[in-house]
């Protein structure tokens, strides 16, 4: 290389040394890629497909409706992920592990990762990890039937949290920093919104 | 006379064909080189380590097609560097500021010119321009040379120089330690 690069070596060391992240940190980084080589998951796909993973979520809770397969209590359809899969998520929180019951999805609020639950005509917030209890809000009423469709993300900053079939209407929610916005996956209307706990 | 492929090559072919074992020892090989790329470009702790993540996972996915045109490790490299860059574009889209933006303090020469080797670096890094900085990591972090850089970058190799010129100078201003550059820079892009 040519002398006019050199840089003081003590900068370049600086730059190099970073420490070495926990074997922790290292494991779930790779873990969670490696998800992605397993041919049931690979198609899974980072927040660039969120929307067609969404539409797909929308449609797969359509087509459970139309089977007839519910059971009692609440259906959660294939989620399609977190506002940021990125961010670390936790892999398999369980922070309400009822059989009635199903994760919507979750989504972070700054720094914190939250999980959104549905189960008897309610849905319930956690914070991911501790599963402290946010807040707890009443399903709303939905139009019947209309074509399913995917609500438009307004901002940057919202996000798709998932979305989940209650009695016999198809919800998705949707992630805003100020609010949690709940559509009607049939017609996209926008049937209520809760505050951000 | 055979020519056995390299442990790597051997490797890559497997995680090509979708073994997760093989593709675990790769990530594990290049899992500190994607992460302090993407620390470096990024900056901000908690956004490097989301970069560092969607670097791997585009790494996976992107497997399949690798095609040996390039060595896997200037290829690994793009790679971060894009996750990197494209967590610097979201967090410019983030109305919040980060971390860096909150707590920067300049640094501060001693008496003498000269700056504390200890000092952080890379919060002086993160001063620099987006093109710069990345620049001067891709070469003096992971150590490639013009040409792959250029490669990386979509860049002619002048450009490459240029901006490891004005790289390395600003850097040396933002540490008050001139001694860090020969002074030696073009005195512009011309071949951007």
């Amino acid at each position: 290389m040519s002398d006019d690069e050199q840089l003081d070596p003590r900068i370049v060391a600086a730059l190099r040394d970073l420490p070495a992240a926990s074997n922790e940190i290292r494991d779930a980084h790779i873990a969670e890629a490696l998800a992605y080589v397993s041919p049931s998951v690979a198609r899974r796909s980072p927040r660039r497909w969120l929307a067609v993973a969404a539409a797909l979520a929308v449609f797969a809770g359509g087509a459970a409706m139309g089977r007839g397969t519910r059971t009692s209590g609440t259906e959660v359809a294939a989620s399609p992920g977190s506002s940021n899969p990125i961010k670390n998520v936790t892999p398999d929180s369980q922070c309400r592990g009822y059989a009635d019951s199903g994760k919507v999805g979750q989504y972070f609020l700054g720094n914190e990762q939250r999980e959104v639950w549905a189960s008897n005509g309610d849905l319930f917030v956690y914070v991911s990890g501790t599963c402290k209890e946010l807040a707890t809000f009443t399903i709303a009423d939905a139009p019947a039937s209309e074509l399913v469709c995917l609500p438009s993300i307004a901002n940057a900053t919202d996000s798709i949290i998932g979305g989940y079939t209650m009695g016999n209407a198809y919800r998705v929610l949707v992630n805003t920093p100020t609010d949690i916005l709940e559509f009607s996956g049939r017609s996209c209307s926008q049937l209520t919104k809760y505050p951000q706990p | 006379m055979t020519i056995s492929p390299a442990p790597d090559d051997l490797l890559i072919q497997r995680a090509k064909r979708g073994d997760s074992v093989a593709t675990d020892a790769l990530l594990r090989m290049h899992y500190e080189s994607v992460r302090t790329v993407c620390h470096r470009i990024v900056v901000n702790k908690a956004d490097a380590e989301d970069a560092t993540q969607l670097a791997l996972i585009s790494i996976v996915r992107a497997l399949p097609g690798f095609d040996g045109r390039s060595k896997f490790s200037t290829w690994v490299y793009r790679i971060a560097t894009n996750a990197a860059l494209d967590e610097v574009r979201r967090i410019r889209r983030r109305p919040t500021p980060t971390d860096i933006d909150a707590t920067f303090v300049l640094p501060v020469a001693d008496a003498t010119g000269a700056v504390d080797a200890q000092m952080d670096v890379a919060q002086a890094l993160a001063l620099l321009p987006e093109e710069y900085r990345t620049t001067l990591v891709l070469r003096h972090v992971a150590d490639l040379d013009y040409e792959e850089i250029a490669e990386i970058q979509g860049v002619p190799v002048g450009t490459v120089r240029s901006r490891l010129a004005r790289g390395r100078t600003q850097l040396a201003n933002i540490l008050g330690n001139q001694d860090t550059s020969t002074g030696r820079h073009n005195p512009d892009e011309r071949n951007t």
